[in-house]
């Protein structure tokens, strides 16, 4: 039998040695190293110092070394998840390239179980239990790649045409309500952006009349300005023009 | 001349009779493709009956010697409150004769049982080229929707789309809509194609009508009753106020101003197809999950024919200007 020297299997070692009855009787110490297995492995090993072929150049320096250096460990990589590549992953951000807008769509993120997609039934692309996305064109995919055996392409096309009948339906729908509630006498709150034109609206109309005097100044200088064309002075040309002589006149 | 008057004062509305509905009466049949017989009974003879009676009563109750058209009552009763039962008889007689002037019969029907599975079902895809060679009707008219609507699947889905989309009782129509505003009279490139009348789509809620040259510069009206009565309001509070208002002078006017004067400039809509997308017609043969398999039929029977009848003509269409 081979020298032993490492400690830390001894019990598993004596173990085997057991069951294949080349030990017929348990050491004693068996049960007790059993109960407490050495913890550190107390043997001494030769070091090899000086150059050796069978080694690594670039470990040779540390071999002589005596003491240990601590290494620094980057914990970020430890813990760091493994990148999880899926082809519905692809199918998503080719689907959202090609609709940036279907982004600007509010989407709950709150799930009461976690498991809310597998109440869908993807044969069909509208659901129950959660709003057309991008995400049911995806989903639906995968479901007619599998079901109907499509290769993808036909696959895509067919959920992302349903996709768009549906948009369509559902966008005539909201705007019809809204008409249809308009008739039967519903009143519905400025939005944003009309609060915005009316705010801008106000400093348009200013605008409109402080123009409206520009311009009559203007037109009043230019006639007069045309008579003293024989005195050499050059007509003024733009609104801008006679806006600038207006105001900084005083100060020259 | 006294004869003349007594005799108007008598005259009465009735429902139209369309040859087609009159045989399906006689024979109790099935409209194919669209309704059951006892629907069909129920939705055109009955309540055209209730509606002309009651509207015949409401013109006696009123002391009304009814004009000769429908039309011209509607316009007689539409900006007056007071005879609104009057309007909303004439209107739901002359849409209710509208819509079963333009439907005929289709080959293949059947009324199936249909569940809640139906609002989940994806919708049938069609092939542009296919919806459009299938699509046998006048050239001319075939020619005009695609011009206004870009292909027929196009103006299918929008048609269909509109009329699903109304809830409560509703009418969408196809119109033509002239452009003879005031922007291409004066464009240099008016010739053939800029004088020619765009179709388009629109929905009615209840009884609405479609023609518009009733309600012209109703928006518009209707905001300056507000305005005034504002003003009124106005007055009355201290006069620091009036004077600040006096100041407020907007030389521009809103886009909705603009929007409001010119809207129905010189503008007289013509209907060509109602649907009817009332519940009432799907409810009693498709059931409430019915609307767009109804809808689908409905596609199906619609009369092009009629439709052709009731383009304006083309002489019509076109019209020149004279700079002498």
């Amino acid at each position: 039998m081979k020298i032993q020297n490492h400690t830390q299997k001894i019990i598993e070692r004596t173990s085997s040695f057991l069951k294949s009855g080349v030990i017929k009787q348990k050491p004693a110490w068996y049960d007790v190293v059993a109960a407490h297995p050495p913890s550190t492995d107390l043997t001494k090993n030769a070091k090899i110092l000086g150059y050796s072929n069978y080694q690594d150049p670039l470990e040779t320096k540390r071999s002589n070394q005596t003491r240990v250096k601590s290494k620094k460990i980057d914990s970020s990589k430890i813990h760091a998840i493994p990148k999880i590549k899926l082809f519905e992953d692809q199918l998503r951000n080719y689907f959202y390239a090609k609709h940036p807008w279907e982004f600007s769509r509010p989407k709950i993120l709150v799930e009461n179980e976690g498991n809310e997609t597998n109440k869908c039934d993807w044969s069909h692309l509208l659901q129950l239990n959660k709003p057309l996305d991008g995400e049911s064109v995806v989903q639906r995919t995968l479901w007619l790649i599998k079901n109907e055996k499509l290769s993808l392409n036909e696959a895509y096309d067919k959920s992302r045409f349903e996709f768009y009948n549906i948009r369509m339906r559902e966008e005539l729908q909201s705007l019809n309500a809204k008409e249809e509630g308009m008739m039967y006498g519903s009143l519905f709150a400025e939005d944003n952006l009309s609060k915005g034109v009316a705010l801008e609206q106000e400093f348009v109309d200013d605008w409109a009349k402080l123009a409206s005097e520009q311009t009559q100044i203007f037109q009043t200088t230019r006639s007069t300005n045309k008579f003293s064309d024989s005195e050499g002075n050059e007509p003024s040309k733009s609104l801008f023009e006679s806006n600038n002589d207006i105001e900084y006149g005083d100060k020259n | 001349m006294s004869l003349r008057l007594i005799f108007k004062r008598y005259q009465s509305y009735s429902l139209s009779k369309f040859s087609n509905l009159e045989e399906l009466k006689l024979n109790t049949s099935d409209f194919k493709g669209l309704f059951k017989y006892s629907t069909l009974n129920e939705l055109y003879f009955q309540r055209g009956e209730k509606i002309v009676n009651e509207l015949n009563l409401q013109l006696i109750e009123n002391k009304i010697s009814p004009p000769s058209s429908l039309n011209e009552l509607i316009k007689l009763t539409i900006n007056k409150p007071e005879l609104i039962k009057i309007y909303n008889n004439a209107t739901s007689l002359q849409n209710l004769n509208f819509f079963f002037e333009n439907l005929k019969e289709s080959s293949d029907y059947s009324f199936p049982v249909i569940d809640s599975n139906e609002i989940l079902k994806s919708p049938i895809l069609e092939d542009l080229e296919e919806v459009n060679n299938n699509f046998n009707i006048d050239k001319d008219l075939k020619d005009w929707i695609i011009s206004s609507f870009g292909s027929i699947l196009q103006f299918k889905s929008l048609l269909l789309n509109s009329a699903h989309s109304i809830n409560g009782n509703g009418i969408t129509w196809l119109i033509s809509q002239p452009r003879n505003d005031e922007s291409l009279k004066f464009s240099s490139f008016s010739s053939n194609f800029g004088n020619k009348d765009k179709l388009s789509i629109v929905n009615t809620y209840n009884n609405g009508t479609i023609d518009d040259s009733l309600r012209s510069n109703q928006l518009y009206k209707n905001q300056k009753q507000k305005e005034l009565k504002e003003n009124l309001k106005l007055e009355k509070e201290p006069e620091q106020q009036e004077v600040v208002e006096e100041e407020f002078n907007p030389i521009l006017g809103t886009i909705e101003e603009a929007e409001f004067q010119n809207l129905f400039n010189e503008k007289s809509i013509i209907p060509l197809l109602a649907i009817d997308a009332s519940p009432r017609n799907y409810l009693k043969d498709y059931g409430v999950f019915g609307n767009q398999r109804y809808l689908d039929n409905v596609w199906k029977c619609i009369n092009w024919d009629i439709v052709k009848q009731r383009t304006p003509k083309k002489d019509s269409q076109n019209f020149s200007f004279d700079y002498e």
